[in-house]
């Protein structure tokens, strides 16, 4: 049975089935000749990892591990910094917004789309769009974390936080029946309004559950470009909620 | 970043560093594509469900298709004389046959699916289903990238020593 060098480099690297490794050793007891195959295969892995080695000898340049050492101080200094400021109050990042925050990284670049059906209504809310308005409700009554039904639809706010222009801006998904988007809208002159939106796949499992990774980092390059300073806490939501969400 | 995950990626630069000679096959565009993978791994918090060496190693293998494959750093590199690593000698031997500068030559002629897998197993010394999840593909392609590479540098490298070399 002829043997093939995919096998004898997997049968190198022990990562055929038991099967298939018993197969080739016994073709290698057999044949001499398989024997220097395996070795020439072997000896590619030997020669490109001492090139490798003696290629990268010498030590790393200082001005990048200078980078690594430049984060760990900052990350000192803003912990000190956040803990002076937010002694004793909790974060309104639970559950899966912590999970959210943790995954901002994983989002690389989603293209935002322009959701007419959402600009629709957010364009009639002064109009009294019911839909629209039901949303709203929820943007201005509840807290992050949970989610809420709003008529047809299950909204969950997910986090709260002053722009860079001074309004106050919630993140939050609207799950409807044909459509789930991740959300991003500003309270301005009274009203909520978009800024940003991204349609996303509906959801598997019941509303308010931790989704995954995609939709809890949709909209990360807009919020790294728009917030201003960490997520408002709890009682800073509560006590938004309590003024309109008016700066 | 954490401050623990910026400790652990310093301790991990040389192994970075490897992988990204390994993909550039040279280290002028190796240290730089390492400085770009740095600076990308601060510029945004870490999932910390991952495991950092693999997360790093995908985000230099992305910056490295974005940016070098196309030679454009490489040519870049030309300019920049603080990029040249004189200390490196090609002439090295790695065998008593084989010099440092007929590694990277073979090493260049492989396709980059080729090079990028035997990195990460070869070099890395990562397993199948470590080097799929790296890459984003199934380990069956591992595994067969993984043999045309190692083929095509032992017929290269003369190693195989006339041997039939079958893919």
């Amino acid at each position: 049975m002829k043997i093939t060098d995919e096998q004898l480099s997997g049968f190198l690297d022990n990562e055929l089935d038991e099967q298939q490794m018993s197969l080739v050793r016994d073709a290698i007891a057999q044949d001499d000749t398989l024997c220097d195959r395996l070795a020439a295969l072997s000896m590619v892995d030997h020669v490109v990892k001492t090139a490798a080695e003696q290629a990268t000898n010498s030590p790393v340049p200082a001005h990048i591990e200078a980078l690594c050492d430049a984060e760990q101080e900052s990350n000192v200094v803003s912990f000190v910094e956040r803990k002076t400021q937010n002694d004793d109050q909790k974060t309104v990042v639970q559950g899966s917004n912590v999970r959210w925050l943790r995954g901002m990284a994983m989002a690389a670049s989603v293209a935002l789309v322009g959701l007419l059906g959402w600009q629709q209504l957010m364009d009639g809310q002064s109009s009294g769009n019911s839909e629209w308005q039901q949303v709203a409700a929820v943007l201005d009554s509840q807290t992050s974390g949970q989610a809420y039904q709003a008529g047809a639809q299950t909204v969950m706010p997910q986090l709260s936080f002053l722009n860079k222009d001074g309004a106050l801006c919630r993140q939050f998904t609207v799950i409807g029946t044909e459509r789930h988007d991740a959300m991003i809208a500003c309270k301005q002159a009274g009203n909520w309004q978009q800024r940003a939106a991204v349609a996303l796949d509906m959801p598997v499992g019941q509303p308010g559950e931790y989704q995954t990774a995609t939709s809890e980092t949709a909209l990360d390059n807009v919020l790294d470009e728009i917030m201003l300073g960490a997520p408002l806490n709890r009682e800073q939501e509560q006590n938004a909620i309590q003024t309109n969400w008016q700066q | 970043m954490t401050t623990t995950q910026s400790a652990q990626l310093k301790s991990m630069l040389p192994v970075l560093r490897r992988f990204a000679y390994s993909l550039t096959g040279s280290m002028a565009d190796a240290d730089d594509l390492l400085q770009n993978t740095v600076e990308k791994l601060l510029s945004k918090p870490i999932p910390e469900d991952v495991e950092l060496l693999a997360w790093s190693y995908r985000v230099c293998r992305n910056l490295w298709i974005d940016e070098y494959r196309a030679n454009k750093v490489r040519q870049a590199a030309v300019h920049k004389p603080e990029l040249q690593h004189t200390d490196i000698d090609a002439t090295s031997q790695i065998t008593a046959d084989i010099t440092l500068k007929q590694v990277e030559s073979a090493m260049a002629t492989l396709p980059d699916e080729q090079r990028e897998v035997l990195s990460l197993v070869a070099v890395q010394g990562m397993s199948y289903q470590d080097t799929a999840t790296v890459l984003s593909v199934p380990s069956g392609t591992v595994m067969s990238r993984l043999a045309r590479a190692r083929t095509k540098l032992a017929q290269i490298l003369n190693l195989d020593k006339g041997n039939e070399v079958t893919a």
